[in-house]
């Protein structure tokens, strides 16, 4: 039944994308197949962790009834989505790209040996992956209710608050083996999934905006980012978030007339608040920043997101203990501390540091970055197109919002930002990434979706 | 190709290059950093451990955990985590519990009502006290 657990709920996602149909017509079919796998393959885990979990709090968990849930809902997205195969833009690409996607395919084989060895090193994970995520996954796989202690407030220390998008996807692939000691090759099946699923939307959604030149660059800076890779190995939930935060935006970067995309794209929203708190603001930040560049379709991206919300909700409402911030901090404390200047100059050094470390000397990826940006241009019009300030609105913000959380903590800060700045910042690098590309000047300027 | 073009080419060309390097660096890089940081955590060990832990304490029976200032120790959250489904909290939280586990001396914890001492493998000493 473990070997069911996989499969079932990437084919679940990707059946439920196809029906939905996020890519343009116009787009390279390589680019749209490459999409609607990526992107179902980590929406599919996220609806069977959601499943998962309402069936446990509703005291009626049965791998049995998931896995049989699951398969109706694969019927019925299959049957809507029908046998359609559309013709897409053509698959031909130039020399150029000839050129850079074979140098794209060979990076991939030593980022994954590397992967792998990190994971063989590391099996049950970071600090992170079994004091908190794996740890709750144990719990919600308990039998006799035991997967109430997920959110014992005994965990104060590592934060009984969080969602549980990770712990309850795996925790139902463990129930179905019901073996005593649970594997770790569901966790790193698990975070390898999201890795490539991030590095494939990426590749996907750049190739279907700017063209495939761009998107193979996009892949291969992607390659350079040595934190977001080691951090995907470490098996926490900072690269899902990363993924799910991409895919929203590149949903809805993509988003033409149809509702398709907006409604997968407030879904991706809400399943990055099933994933972190993080995704919390997030989500808020997409419902509510949405009706600025499009009033009349915001219904659809919260259509989307209304299933997630409502867990997520019911889950902070009545199960979570609430966050350290509400109970260890006050009003005046947060007040008093925004004034310390040695606050900022500690979150700042912090900063230079992740910043330095994200990648290694001349293969980091800003510079790579900023050889990209040299070659291609800045594309006409890309600051006074909506859909961009709206994507570098929301990243920009919500990094705001970790600077807000960083000035205000109860904790030490110092240690407060030696500890997370890293991961914050690899939750941000895909869509930073894809934000970037979409500034650039495409090799042959095509319009913006309508 | 007009020289803008080949300039163009020349740069992402470039990237393209650097990337791969940076690909083959991650790669070394992870051999280097598996000797530098060697798990310190004997996972099939602690395990065991764990497994015998489980099987001296009837299910449902609470285990709390001996040491000082738990939550900031490491060596507290991977044994919360390897006692799991089982919920393991600091001996300070809870005071009716019978069983106790922990990395301290066994003279250290001979006192009135213990009526059984295992010391495990892994070093953990498990007791119990008579409510």
């Amino acid at each position: 039944m473990t070997a069911l657990a996989f499969p079932l709920a990437v084919l679940l996602g990707w059946a439920l994308v196809r029906a939905l149909r996020p890519a343009p017509e116009s787009g390279p079919a390589w680019a749209r197949v490459l999409l609607e796998w990526s992107l179902g393959a980590s929406v599919g885990i996220g609806l069977s962790s959601l499943m998962y979990f309402v069936l446990l709090w509703a005291g009626v968990a049965n791998r049995g009834l998931v896995l049989a849930a699951e398969a109706a809902l694969l019927v019925l997205f299959l049957v809507a989505g029908g046998g359609r195969r559309r013709a897409g833009g053509s698959a031909r690409l130039s020399t150029v790209e000839c050129v850079l996607l074979p140098v794209l395919l060979v990076g991939l084989v030593p980022v994954a040996l590397g992967w792998k060895a990190l994971v063989e090193a590391r099996p049950h994970g970071q600090w992170d992956a079994f004091a908190i995520w794996n740890l709750r996954a144990r719990y919600l796989a308990g039998a006799d209710g035991a997967w109430r202690h997920a959110v014992s407030p005994e965990l104060v220390y590592t934060r009984p608050d969080y969602p549980l998008l990770i712990p309850a996807f795996v925790a139902g692939a463990w129930s179905a083996a019901g073996d005593q000691e649970p594997s770790t090759a569901v966790p790193i099946a698990l975070a390898a999934i999201f890795a490539a699923s991030a590095m494939g939307l990426l590749i996907s959604s750049v190739a279907l905006l700017q063209g495939a030149g761009p998107a193979m660059l996009a892949g291969l800076v992607m390659l350079s980012g040595r934190s977001w890779l080691f951090e995907s190995a470490s098996l926490g939930a900072d690269v899902p978030l990363s993924f799910y935060l991409l895919a929203a935006l590149a949903l809805i970067l993509l988003a033409d007339r149809r509702r398709g995309p907006l409604l997968l794209a407030g879904l991706a929203a809400s399943l990055a608040a099933w994933t972190k708190n993080e995704g919390s603001v997030f989500l808020a930040l997409v419902l509510g920043l949405f009706p600025l560049i499009d009033r009349g379709r915001w219904i659809h991206l919260a259509a989307g997101a209304a299933p997630g919300t409502l867990l997520v909700l019911g889950f902070k409402l009545f199960l979570a203990p609430a966050n350290y911030l509400a109970t260890a901090q006050s009003t005046a404390g947060a007040l008093s501390q925004l004034l310390e200047a040695d606050r900022y100059g500690a979150i700042a050094k912090q900063f230079g540091i992740v910043l330095l470390g994200f990648g290694q000397g001349l293969f980091h990826p800003l510079a790579l970055l900023a050889l990209v940006a040299a070659a291609h241009g800045m594309r006409r019009g890309w600051f006074g197109d909506p859909r961009w300030r709206f994507a570098a609105a929301l990243i920009s913000l919500l990094a705001a919002s970790y600077l807000g959380v960083y000035l205000v903590t109860p904790f030490d800060v110092r240690w407060q930002v030696s500890t997370s700045m890293a991961r914050l910042a690899c939750q941000l690098w895909p869509a930073a990434l894809l934000i970037a590309f979409r500034s650039l000047r495409p090799p042959v300027e095509t319009a913006p979706p309508a | 190709m007009t020289a803008r073009e080949a300039t163009r080419l020349l740069l992402a060309g470039t990237a393209a290059v650097l990337a791969l390097a940076a690909a083959f660096d991650f790669f070394f890089w992870t051999g280097r950093y598996g000797r530098e940081n060697p798990d310190a955590i004997d996972w099939r060990r602690q395990q065991d451990a764990w497994r015998a832990i489980r099987s001296a304490v009837p299910p449902g029976e609470p285990i709390a955990w001996l040491g000082e200032n738990p939550e900031g120790d490491s060596e507290f959250h991977l044994a919360r985590y390897l006692a799991a489904p089982g919920l393991l909290v600091p001996a300070a939280q809870l005071g009716g519990a019978q069983w106790f586990v922990g990395r301290i001396p066994v003279e250290k914890a001979e006192r009135g009502g213990l009526v059984a001492v295992r010391t495990l493998e892994s070093g953990l000493t498990l007791f119990r006290w008579r409510r």
